[in-house]
């Protein structure tokens, strides 16, 4: 016991014996896993972003719907007006609330927009003003005017701005709605009343835009009330009840807890993975670029810390010539060189975390601008937004000093074995 | 001098060889990683691009001015006499870095199969030329493509075939405004299902010969609305538009767009992306740089007291300085060699079979206009690999030149002292 303290003795005062070389060393390590740090916060820290861009401009993170939606498209399905309020009576339990940051129930249906210049078919969504702004980034996104108010007289419509241009739609414009009412399974009778058109008048209230063009050009945003009254639906019926959570990890959970709540009505409770499962496939693939990139960079630090460790045991043959002379054993002298190694991981690892947390952390508030990349600039039109900003979970940061500091220490092993095995008449032959 | 100094120092480098041969691990392992991650990166712009624009948009198009972007069915290329369409073709072709060029024609209609319609975008494609421009005949999910033998058989959009109920063989009617202002209607067959994973096109589009729809629209043979062209680098688009444009302007009215212009979803993905890769590149590089740093400042710091002796035997410390910096060159060149012939397997295999990303569907999907498939194309930046040679050759030299000149300054008996 005595000898094993004695011999970390002797490797800490190893180290600082030259401090210069130790520290260089401790820097050049350290900076390895900062960078590693770094680009692994910004490479998740993309990966959220395009989710939670992804949801919020699409169905939140979970989905509550109609049996049956999600394949057929069919804007006939509605959620009655009962599930609507025991979902959100649910959601306002103190055991689930905190895991929610918005819910909005939506209303679709198609119908055609018509102006004075020109017509155009649309994708109409009705929603609750208050509610949508917790949950869609549209209300985010406005270039002219405001998003909707409840308490217009004319009742308000936010459309995209390539919808805008195309029917020279400016705020204030009035335009007309047209569509079917829905035909709506309990009055349904054969093919007659379901093929009644409705109008509307609507003002424009605000122009948004995305840079989706899907989006841009196909979405009209109008007031619950306003949608209802048009597709004729009555009793408070939606299409589907948007959730958007505070953490995405929890949308499994969320989900899951829903549908055991909601066991008994005919819906199905979705999440995003599974209501965008385009979405969800690229995320698979940017996954999987995101470990190719992790597996270089481990490997780079990796090489550093071997090369590292190899040059500073393999130049000192003559030292480790004269501590055998003087009757250290082979194993101690191997226990020597590995816990030189160690203490010298443990404070690269210390300088790492101190410089890549310090940086990651100002990547994760202030952001990395990418437009400085470009000279030229980004078009107006910004689908992404151009500053990344970084993302580090807990688990990453362990993850990565821990498979650093392991293969450090499977790393020092070779050096060890190498000065125990040293060749003492050899060794000192002055060079 | 200079050659007994070469010599010295060829002979420095092989007479401790474990200590060339973990610098040159360093350098030519940090390069081979450089050239792979730029690989991969460069490999996913292009494949974003040439998915982007080979699936139907083509890389340039040549429209009549004030065609696109509203498709307007009377604005043909040259007017309402339309032009020579095989006269303009060679005249685009004759530029060197045109491929291919390729004539289509648009229209809107709505299609009818039994009680179901739907409305749809009409695309008239010449069927021997159009694969020279874009890949619309290997996305064929069932049955044919467009064919001589079929002159009234069209191919549509798997989407728009489910919601419709068509299958194979189905037939349909196309009812349209033609351009006299007449309805045009007739009955086709349907040979074909269309895969593209684009969304638009997946759910509206029918395409047939550019015969059949310029009879349908009542338009002559001789109007078109659209040259898409392919090029053979992708890069130049929009310089050669615009050479395009002022070219062909001079004998008829033309808008040339490249596909920046004409997807600028696609290009604001793809410089969004190429932000990300720069940073991530940069990154990667400082990584190498510390990597070949440390390795580099040890090796020559740990040989303080060689460089002593030499001093004390007379080599003067410019010369000492010159030495090191000369053994520092021709390590890094030949560790740089080494790493290139290390990276040249893997970025040919990166470029021939591509990295699997599993998802093992094989399914194509778009994002935003931007088609992603599951293996991973690579693709050669000679630019971003002669920079990073130029960076570590450099981080080379300065690593060695700091101890260097640290021996240089002191006194040969205080070197020499030195362990």
């Amino acid at each position: 016991m005595t000898s094993l303290f004695l011999l970390v003795k002797i490797s800490w005062r190893n180290l600082w014996r030259n401090p210069r070389g130790t520290l260089l060393t401790a820097l050049a390590l350290g900076l390895g896993l900062a960078l590693l740090l770094i680009s692994l916060g910004l490479l998740d820290g993309g990966h959220e972003q395009t989710i939670a861009d992804g949801v919020r401009f699409g169905p939140g993170h979970v989905v509550v719907q109609a049996k049956g939606y999600q394949d057929s498209g069919s804007d006939e399905l509605l959620l009655p007006a009962q599930v609507v309020s025991n979902i959100e009576g649910f959601l306002q339990k103190a055991t689930i609330k905190h895991f929610v940051r918005g819910v909005s129930p939506r209303l679709l249906a198609t119908g055609l927009l018509s102006s004075s210049a020109s017509s155009a078919g649309v994708r109409i969504v009705g929603v609750i003003p208050e509610e949508e702004r917790q949950v869609s980034l549209i209300p985010q996104r406005m270039v002219q005017g405001t998003y909707l108010t409840s308490d217009n007289k004319i009742a308000g419509v936010v459309v995209g701005d390539e919808l805008a241009r195309k029917l020279e739609l400016k705020i204030g414009s009035k335009a007309v709605l047209m569509t079917q009412a829905l035909r709506q399974p309990a009055t349904a009778n054969g093919t007659g009343d379901a093929d009644e058109m409705q109008s509307t008048l609507l003002r424009v209230s605000g122009i948004f835009r995305t840079g989706l063009q899907a989006i841009d050009a196909n979405m009209i945003y109008v007031p619950m009330s306003a949608a209802q009254a048009l597709l004729g639906v009555t009793g408070d019926q939606v299409t589907q009840v948007t959730l958007l959570l505070v953490r995405e990890g929890d949308s499994p959970m969320v989900a899951r807890r829903l549908r055991t709540q909601l066991a008994k009505d005919p819906v199905e409770v979705l999440t995003w993975r599974e209501s965008l499962p385009m979405l969800a496939h690229i995320l698979g693939l940017d996954h999987a670029f995101n470990y190719i990139m992790n597996g270089v960079i481990l490997s780079m630090v990796g090489l550093g810390i071997l090369n590292t460790i190899l040059m500073r045991v393999l130049e000192r043959r003559y030292e480790f010539g004269v501590t055998k002379a003087l009757g250290l054993r082979p194993r101690q002298l191997a226990v020597m060189v590995v816990g030189e190694s160690l203490a010298l991981t443990a404070i690269s690892l210390a300088l790492g975390l101190v410089l890549g947390l310090s940086v990651q952390h100002y990547f994760a508030t202030a952001g990395l601008d990418l437009r400085w990349v470009f000279k030229a600039g980004l078009p107006p039109a910004l689908v992404f937004d151009p500053i990344l900003y970084s993302r580090l979970s807990m688990d990453r940061i362990v993850w990565s000093v821990s498979i650093v500091f392991a293969m450090a220490t499977i790393i020092s092993f070779y050096p060890a074995l190498k000065a125990a095995r040293t060749d003492l008449p050899d060794a000192l032959k002055v060079l | 001098m200079s050659g007994q100094l070469l010599q010295l120092a060829w002979r420095n480098l092989w007479r401790n060889r474990r200590r060339t041969f973990i610098t040159m691990a360093a350098i030519a392992f940090g390069y081979a990683m450089l050239l792979f991650v730029a690989c991969l990166m460069a490999g996913l712009r292009w494949q974003m691009i040439q998915n982007g624009t080979c699936m139907v948009m083509s890389q340039i198009q040549v429209h009549a001015p004030g065609y696109y972007p509203d498709r307007s069915l009377q604005k043909t290329i040259g007017g309402r006499q339309g032009t020579d369409v095989t006269a303009l073709l060679a005249a685009i072709t004759s530029d060197r870095r045109v491929t291919a060029a390729a004539p289509r024609v648009y229209g809107y209609g709505l299609l009818s199969a039994g009680h179901r319609s739907a409305g749809v975008a009409l695309m008239g494609v010449v069927p021997d030329q159009e694969p020279r421009i874009t890949t619309l005949n290997t996305q064929i999910s069932k049955g044919s493509y467009l064919t001589a033998q079929v002159p009234k058989g069209v191919v549509i959009g798997d989407k728009l075939a489910s919601t419709i109920g068509i299958q194979l063989g189905t037939e349909i009617v196309l009812l349209t405004q033609a351009a006299d202002g007449s309805m045009g209607n007739d009955v086709y067959t349907v040979v074909g299902i269309l895969h593209t994973g684009l969304d638009a096109v997946d759910r509206g589009l029918v395409l047939m010969s550019m015969s059949s729809l310029q009879d349908l629209l009542h338009l002559s043979p001789t109007r078109i609305h659209e040259v898409g062209i392919k090029l053979s680098h992708i890069t130049a688009a929009t310089v050669v538009a615009g050479g395009l444009e002022a070219r062909l302007g001079k004998t008829l009215p033309v808008r040339v767009m490249a596909w920046p212009e004409l997807a600028p979803e696609l290009a604001n993905y793809v410089q969004f992306n190429h932000g990300v890769t720069v940073v991530l590149f940069f990154i990667f590089f400082l990584v190498a740089v510390i990597g070949v740093m440390n390795t580099m400042l040890m090796a020559v710091f740990e040989r303080t007291r060689e460089f002593g002796m030499l001093m004390a035997v007379g080599m003067r410390p410019v010369q000492v300085i010159g030495l090191i910096l000369t053994e520092a060159a021709g390590l890094a060149l030949a560790s740089l060699a080494l790493g290139a012939a290390l990276g040249v397997p893997l970025l040919w295999y990166l470029q021939e079979h591509g990295l699997n990303l599993g998802g093992a569907t094989g399914e194509v999907i778009s994002v935003a206009g931007v088609v992603v498939g599951h293996l991973w194309y690579g693709r050669q930046d000679y630019t971003a690999y002669t920079q990073a040679a130029v960076g570590l050759a450099a981080t080379a030299l300065v690593s060695a030149l700091y101890p260097a000149w640290r021996a240089a300054k002191l006194a040969p008996t205080e070197a020499m002292r030195k362990v």
